[in-house]
Parts: structure tokens; C-alpha cells; sequence
């Protein structure tokens, strides 16, 4: 029975674990931390050689096309990209993708806040910058009590578990009460 | 060796169905039979079970808590972000997170209940005094995680509680630096306040529930029956009981899953504190900034003292009627301030 056990154990561990790509390849950030508007520089290597890469800026909610980039014979690359306009601040993975959708190279990336109107304002030659990128004039984002609105969407698998879950709780709990009742019965 | 003799722990005669081999294998290697020592049949009343549901409800706690650990970051600028990730992208993250959330609000319920039922049957007095410190301290420590779990949404409330936190800890001078940002450079204090949540504090967690047990175990609870009951039917009963309440838990996260702000903008005061903080902030509202150090001193100050003032001089001796009259005013205070701060309107303690 033990063997049995051990084995299921073990073909369940099999089976959870995970396929890994073929990730070998380096990313190297100029700055791991960058301000949002910022420029993101970067350089590739032991990746493919010769080859084209996919570039993918991968934040916990969005993901964001940073366009392709091609390897030399070294298998490295060298690249400055602005940072996409739309990209909020927050925790970022630089994904290097190959052909076959393998990915190959990553590294991590916090983009953080630009800097305030007036910080920025008083900085050499960025007057008017903070201006363009608050939309338009608008005077940023305001502090409010309210709640997001999230869309959260349970599907039909999460519905099925979770009824699971608590009618295994519900019957396991009433089963004990059952039995504890038993024996205090038996026991007057 | 011949099986030992199954026998039921109430009646002492051998058990209707022999045990499985799995159930006898565990029986004997797990030392269970150590488990069946006796305790007062009152314990198996419900009243009696709440610091036991209490327990199950940090079981829930610990076991949520672990998995959405697995998908929270807890840098500033990655931390409201991954709590969205958890309620849209992780299969039932949101319902773990509710559960989480709902067994946090069962927890500390249970345990102002069991607090106020042990202060009743005054089971506080020697030989239990450290049962009931440890308890006191239990309570404390649930409330710096509740205030620590608050912080890590780093929405508009979360933000605004680390802003609380940092004025609290500027007030009280050298103790207080950990909790302010000029403490240390390599780590946010977002980070740190993680830190505390999911190691520190759960380790003082821990030692202190450890104590209140063995403790409880050896010197028993304060019941004045004969000991004939044995724990393990004791220990059915709970797990059944605390079973009904994780699924009511699991209705309850279904249904009525808690939100989350947008992100906190520092230097603002707009929102409330979570509902068990609101006593706090309710002192904060006639007093200042200051309440928020004044306020829980008070109240476990002055949970901490009651085995010294309530000491048996004889064995027939009756509780001080002052004692009881505080009691009351200090729970009839405690309660009102939360409706209080419920109800009045958002006011800003940083700059008071």
C-alpha cells in the first residue's frame, strides 16, 4: 500500500511539473528601475544566433509589444526603446521571445512614477514636459474612498470547485457533529 | 505484537467497527493515544469552543494566506497591481482572498467573544494568569496583522494606513523606527510591513498560541467539574464545528468578496480603516493623531491587568463589583466606538 501511495505521489509530482523553455539567454538592463517616459536600453546575450527576437514588456495585468530585434552572429543584441506611452508603473518582466515562441532571455523591471510637475519643472530643459504627460493638463489622478470596479469573472470550473470545497466542509463538519453526538449518546 | 485493543474513548468498550489499517498505522506511529487524556464535559459546549474556532480560523488564515503569498508583490510599484492579478487572473484567487479576508473578521470577532466569555467565568484567576497574558498578547498580535494585511492592498485605505503607520511610529520615538521609511534605504517599508505580515508576526503568532495551549493542556480550563471527558471527542466535536464555519466562511467569500481601492495616492486622507481599527479612529477623532497610541493602550492595558485585580483572597470570594462595572464601560466604549467611527464622517488625523 505504502508502494502505491509513493508511487501516485510520485506521478503526480511528474505530471505538476512544469515544461521549461528554453530560457539561456541574458538581458541586461541599463537600469533596472526606470521612470515612466523613460528611455529602456538594453543588451542581449548568449541568445540565437542570427536570429529574430520578439520583445514583450509583461507587467501583472498588461502586457506590452516592445517590437522584434535581431541577433548577430554573437548571439546579442543592443537596443534603446522608448517606454510604451500607455504602460502604467508597476513590477515589468523584459521577455525576449524566439521564432518558435520559445522564450529565451528575461529580465526584471520596476517602472516607477514620473517624477512630480514641479520636481520635474525644475529640472534642466523637462519644463512642460510634465504637462504633456498628464493628459493633456489634467491634474493627475485624485485620492478616492471608492472601490474599483474589478471585473472579476468566476468561470464554470471555479463555480464547480468551489461548491466542492464547501460541500465537502459542510458534510465532513456535520459528519463529525453526527458521530461526536454518537458517542455522547452512548455514552448516557 | 498483537493489535492493541480498539475501545471507545467514551464508553470504554470496544468500538462497534474495527479501524482501518491506515487509521491504526497513524494511531500508533502519531502517539494519538496521547491525545485522549481527559478534560471537563463543559469544554464540549459551544461557548467554551470559541477560542478553539478561533484557531481554526487562523488555520484558514495561514492556508490562504500562503497561496496568495505565491502571487503578491510586495514592492510599492508592483503591490495593488498583483492584488488585481489575484482576483482577475489567478483560478479562485478571489475566493481565496475572501476567504482570507472573512476568516481575518471571523478571528477577530471569536476572539473579543472568547475574551469577554473567559473575563465572565473569571477563568483568568491563578493558577491561569499567563494563559489569560497570552491570550491578551494573542489578541494584540492579531490586530498588528489585521493592520499589516490592511497596508499590503496599497489602495487608497492601504496607503493611508502606512501613512498611520509612520505617524504612529514617529510618536513613540526609538520603538517606532522600523516602521518609518527612514529606517532603512534597501527596502520600502511596504516590503518590510510584508515581512512582518508573513513572518515575524506569524511567528509571534505561533509561540504565543503555543503557550496558551500547553498551558491550557496542563493546568485545564477553569470549569470546577471532574475531568471524564477525553480530548479527542473534544477535538471531533471542534473540528465539526469548525468545519461548518469554514464552509459558512466559503458562502459568505462567495457572495460578498471584498473590494479593493484604486491606488493609493500618498499624503491623502479620504477613507476609513478596516472595521476593527474603527474604535481607533474614533479616539483619533476627539483627540488627534495621538489616540492611535492612547487607544489600544488602554484597552490592553487594562485587559492586562484584570488578574491583578481580581485576585481570590478565599476560596468562596466574589469578584469586586468596580471590576465588573469597568469591564462593561470599557466594552460598552469599545463597541461605541466602533459604531461611532462607523457612522461619523471622514475626518484627517495627519495633519491634527
Amino acid at each position: 500500500m505504502m508502494r502505491t501511495m509513493l508511487l501516485t505521489a510520485g506521478l503526480l509530482a511528474g505530471l505538476a511539473t512544469p515544461a521549461f523553455a528554453h530560457e539561456n539567454g541574458v538581458i541586461r538592463l541599463a537600469s533596472k528601475s526606470l521612470a515612466l517616459g523613460a528611455e529602456l536600453a538594453m543588451r542581449g546575450e548568449k541568445l540565437p544566433k542570427n536570429a529574430t527576437l520578439r520583445l514583450e514588456l509583461r507587467g501583472a495585468l498588461s502586457t506590452f509589444a516592445l517590437g522584434t530585434v535581431s541577433t548577430d552572429s554573437a548571439g546579442t543584441f543592443q537596443l534603446g526603446r522608448s517606454l510604451p506611452p500607455d504602460v502604467r508603473a508597476g513590477s515589468y518582466v523584459v521577455v525576449a521571445i524566439a521564432p518558435d515562441g520559445d522564450k529565451v532571455a528575461q529580465a526584471d523591471l520596476s517602472i516607477t512614477p514620473a517624477p512630480a510637475p514641479d520636481a520635474m519643472a525644475a529640472m534642466p530643459g523637462m519644463a512642460g514636459h510634465a504637462t504633456a504627460t498628464t493628459a493633456g493638463g489634467d491634474a493627475g489622478p485624485r485620492p478616492t474612498a471608492e472601490a474599483m470596479r474589478v471585473p472579476v469573472k468566476t468561470s464554470d470550473a471555479e463555480h464547480v470547485a468551489m461548491s466542492a470545497i464547501i460541500g465537502l466542509a459542510l458534510a465532513a463538519g456535520a459528519g463529525l457533529l453526527a458521530q461526536a453526538r454518537r458517542s455522547e449518546s452512548q455514552r448516557s | 505484537m498483537p493489535p492493541r485493543r480498539w475501545a471507545s474513548p467514551i464508553t470504554d468498550r470496544p468500538a462497534p467497527t474495527p479501524p482501518t489499517p491506515l487509521g491504526r498505522a497513524i494511531k500508533e506511529r502519531l502517539a494519538w493515544d496521547a491525545l485522549e487524556y481527559r478534560i471537563a464535559p463543559v469544554a464540549n459546549r459551544l461557548p467554551y469552543m470559541l477560542g478553539g474556532l478561533t484557531f481554526s480560523g487562523l488555520v484558514s488564515l495561514i492556508i490562504t494566506g500562503i497561496v496568495l503569498d505565491q502571487f503578491y508583490n510586495p514592492s510599492p510599484t508592483g503591490a495593488h497591481d498583483s492584488v488585481l492579478y489575484i482576483m482577475t487572473r489567478v483560478p479562485l484567487g478571489n475566493w481565496v482572498r475572501a476567504i482570507h479576508y472573512w476568516s481575518a473578521t471571523l478571528v477577530l470577532v471569536s476572539v473579543v467573544l472568547h475574551l469577554v466569555y473567559v473575563f465572565r467565568r473569571r477563568s483568568y484567576q491563578r493558577p491561569r494568569e499567563v494563559t489569560w497574558w497570552a491570550g491578551v498578547l494573542l489578541y494584540a498580535t492579531l490586530f498588528a496583522l489585521a493592520f499589516t494585511g490592511t497596508a499590503l492592498r496599497a489602495d487608497q485605505e492601504g496607503t493611508e494606513a502606512v501613512a498611520h503607520a509612520v505617524a504612529g511610529a514617529r510618536l513613540v520615538g526609538a520603538f517606532g523606527a522600523p516602521f518609518t521609511p527612514d529606517f532603512t534605504a534597501s527596502a520600502p517599508l511596504l516590503a518590510r510591513l510584508h515581512a512582518m505580515h508573513v513572518s515575524f508576526l506569524p511567528i509571534v503568532l505561533l509561540a504565543l498560541v503555543g503557550l496558551h495551549f500547553f498551558l491550557i493542556r496542563f493546568l485545564g480550563i477553569h470549569a470546577g467539574e471532574a475531568t471524564t471527558v477525553p480530548f479527542t471527542h473534544h477535538l471531533r466535536k471542534l473540528t465539526g464545528y469548525a468545519l461548518l464555519l469554514l464552509s459558512c466562511i466559503g458562502v459568505l467569500a462567495a457572495f460578498f468578496p471584498p473590494g479593493i481601492g484604486y491606488p493609493g495616492i500618498e499624503g491623502a486622507e479620504v477613507t476609513k480603516p478596516y472595521w476593527p481599527f474603527l474604535w481607533i479612529y474614533s479616539v483619533e477623532n476627539s483627540v488627534g493623531l495621538v489616540g492611535m497610541v492612547v487607544a489600544p493602550l488602554v484597552l490592553f492595558g487594562f485587559l492586562f491587568v484584570v488578574p491583578l485585580l481580581d485576585r481570590p483572597r478565599d476560596a468562596g470570594s466574589v469578584r469586586p463589583r468596580w471590576l465588573i462595572g469597568l469591564a462593561v464601560v470599557v466594552l460598552l466604549l469599545f463597541v461605541g466606538a466602533i459604531v461611532h467611527g462607523a457612522l461619523a464622517p471622514q475626518m484627517q488625523h495627519l495633519g491634527m
